[in-house]
């Protein structure tokens, strides 16, 4: 029956904007200041100058977000030397009543995302709040034990400008390798 | 025209004011704030619209802090939740497209905004009907006169060239005396809204007829849409992007974990089996807004309504008038799948 309805999907609707146009300016990025997983504070105004890609996750999630997380480290393997000094990619936590930094060390380490320019944010139950809000995330403590949230994958311009948002899972990481070329040449 | 344009001139100045000051008065905002917080969504029983139920949460963070839902029953869907919406009865909400559309054709004042999801319906028969061709001269269940399911079924008989008006003879039932009918064999067929088709196959109550996630054309078309009173369109621009994107992403919600849309359609009084909830949610195909066309989808359903004379005017005119892709348009840039 999915298959059935996959293949009735008329593709030609979707994405028809043009491959090579600029990436839209949806606004000023909203600004955060947590706390990496070394302790370190990460402030979004002080990565200005390196294109970003924010994402919301939580560690002991087990089913969605390690499927997010391997999409973003095939494009961080796509991105060869621009990742790091060019491209930083930023995880912010929705469970910060349990994510601590060394909790986000381990699973920075698990998923093979443990590397430089790819830092695991946390911080106060109010920051995180905050910033889910600031970024349209809806998050909740669900009765299974685990967060029931929203995954939106923000990518931001050098000069701290939104341009595009990725909603789910779905999305084509090549889709989402392209947007940083693009952005990475303006 | 004029009055076109300088509703643009006033976005684009909103917006860059917004920008220039830091966006307003929260800077960690990256849009300016919609225009009035308050918001009222059409209460519509049918659980295809969680992800409006499911978008609470989303519709706060998108600066607003008055949510109320509004109407109940068949108020607020078909085509009387059209009109309701006309009459400032409520400010947006999803619906069927059909109902939009004859109410569209009707003088109603209302925008459709943007497509949420295919797929909705399912039509079941007796063992006396094998077809919809079938359907000639036979008696079938649906809720009420003008009611999604009414005009879909209207729409579906035109389309195999029966006159609905004419060649079906209509049992108008709420749902529950609708299923019983079928199950007594006192109808030939009942047209579902989820989660009743769920329940009907449980039950092994008649046989699937047509489902509109799966049967082309109905499957190639928005079956909900999100529309909003014109006005309040015209009045809060950006507040009417915000809302339909909290609609969206609900819909991104209901799609990844169905259960989260059954739990904010049960926290709105409704009480159906719990597990036909689910399943439904599970089927119904959400996340794909982006695939299908709302423009195409006002056309279709216009040409098929028009074939069935329950509306009159030609579907360009009713597009022209009737829809707002502006921001659906942007947020498509914007929200990438």
């Amino acid at each position: 029956m999915v298959a059935v309805m996959l293949a009735s999907v008329p593709r030609a609707w979707a994405h028809a904007t043009n491959e090579n146009a600029r990436l839209p300016i949806v606004g000023k990025a909203p600004q955060f200041a947590l706390t990496g997983e070394t302790g370190e504070r990460v402030v979004l105004t002080d990565l200005r100058g390196k294109v970003l890609a924010v994402t919301f996750i939580y560690a002991t999630c087990s089913d969605t977000c390690p499927l997010l997380t391997a999409k973003m480290v095939e494009i961080r393997r796509r991105l060869g030397r621009d990742f790091g000094p060019r491209v930083q990619f930023v995880s912010i936590t929705v469970d910060p009543e349990v994510d601590t930094p060394a909790v986000l060390r381990s699973y920075a380490k698990a998923q093979g995302a443990h590397v430089e320019g790819w830092s695991f944010l946390t911080g106060t139950p109010r920051e995180i709040a905050e910033v889910l809000q600031s970024y349209g995330v809806y998050a909740r403590k669900s009765e299974r034990g685990g967060v029931d949230h929203l995954f939106l994958t923000s990518l931001i311009d050098r000069s701290g400008m939104l341009r595009v948002q990725y909603l789910g899972v779905r999305f084509d990481p090549g889709e989402m390798y392209r947007d940083l070329q693009k952005l990475l040449r303006e | 025209m004029r009055e076109r344009r300088r509703e643009i001139l006033r976005i684009f100045a909103a917006a860059g004011a917004a920008a220039i000051a830091g966006i307003g008065s929260n800077s960690t905002r990256a849009e300016p704030p919609p225009e009035t917080t308050r918001i009222r969504l059409a209460k519509v029983p049918s659980i295809c619209v969680a992800p409006q139920y499911v978008a609470e949460d989303l519709l706060r963070a998108e600066g607003f802090t008055d949510i109320s839902y509004v109407g109940s029953g068949m108020a607020a869907g078909g085509v009387p939740g059209a009109q309701m919406m006309s009459e400032g009865g409520s400010d947006i909400g999803m619906n069927f497209a059909a109902p939009l559309v004859i109410g569209l054709d009707r003088g109603a004042g209302i925008s459709l905004l943007g497509g949420v999801h295919v797929g909705c319906f399912e039509l079941f028969g007796s063992t006396r009907v094998g077809s919809i061709k079938d359907l000639k001269g036979k008696t079938v269940s649906v809720l009420a006169k003008e009611s999604a399911q009414h005009v879909f079924l209207a729409s579906i008989a035109t389309s195999v060239g029966l006159d609905p008006n004419r060649d079906i003879e209509w049992v108008f039932q709420p749902p529950a005396e609708g299923k019983q009918l079928l199950a007594e064999g006192r109808v030939d067929a009942y047209l579902g809204f989820p989660p009743d088709p769920q329940e009907l196959r449980e039950k092994k109550i008649g046989r699937m007829l047509l489902s509109s996630a799966i049967d082309r054309p109905w499957s190639q078309y928005f079956c909900c849409m999100v529309a909003a009173n014109r006005d309040w369109v015209h009045k809060h621009p950006i507040a009417a992007k915000r809302a339909l994107r909290a609609i969206l992403k609900g819909s991104e919600l209901c799609a990844s974990d169905p259960e989260l849309g059954v739990r904010a359609y049960l926290a709105q009084g409704y009480t159906p089996n719990p597990e036909h909830a689910r399943q439904a949610l599970r089927e119904l195909p959400y996340g794909h807004w982006r695939d299908y066309n709302p423009e195409e989808t006002v056309r279709f359903y216009a040409l098929r309504l028009r074939e069935a004379g329950m509306i009159k005017n030609p579907p360009q005119k009713l597009i022209s008038q009737g829809t707002d892709w502006r921001a659906l348009d942007q947020l498509k840039r914007e929200l990438k799948i």
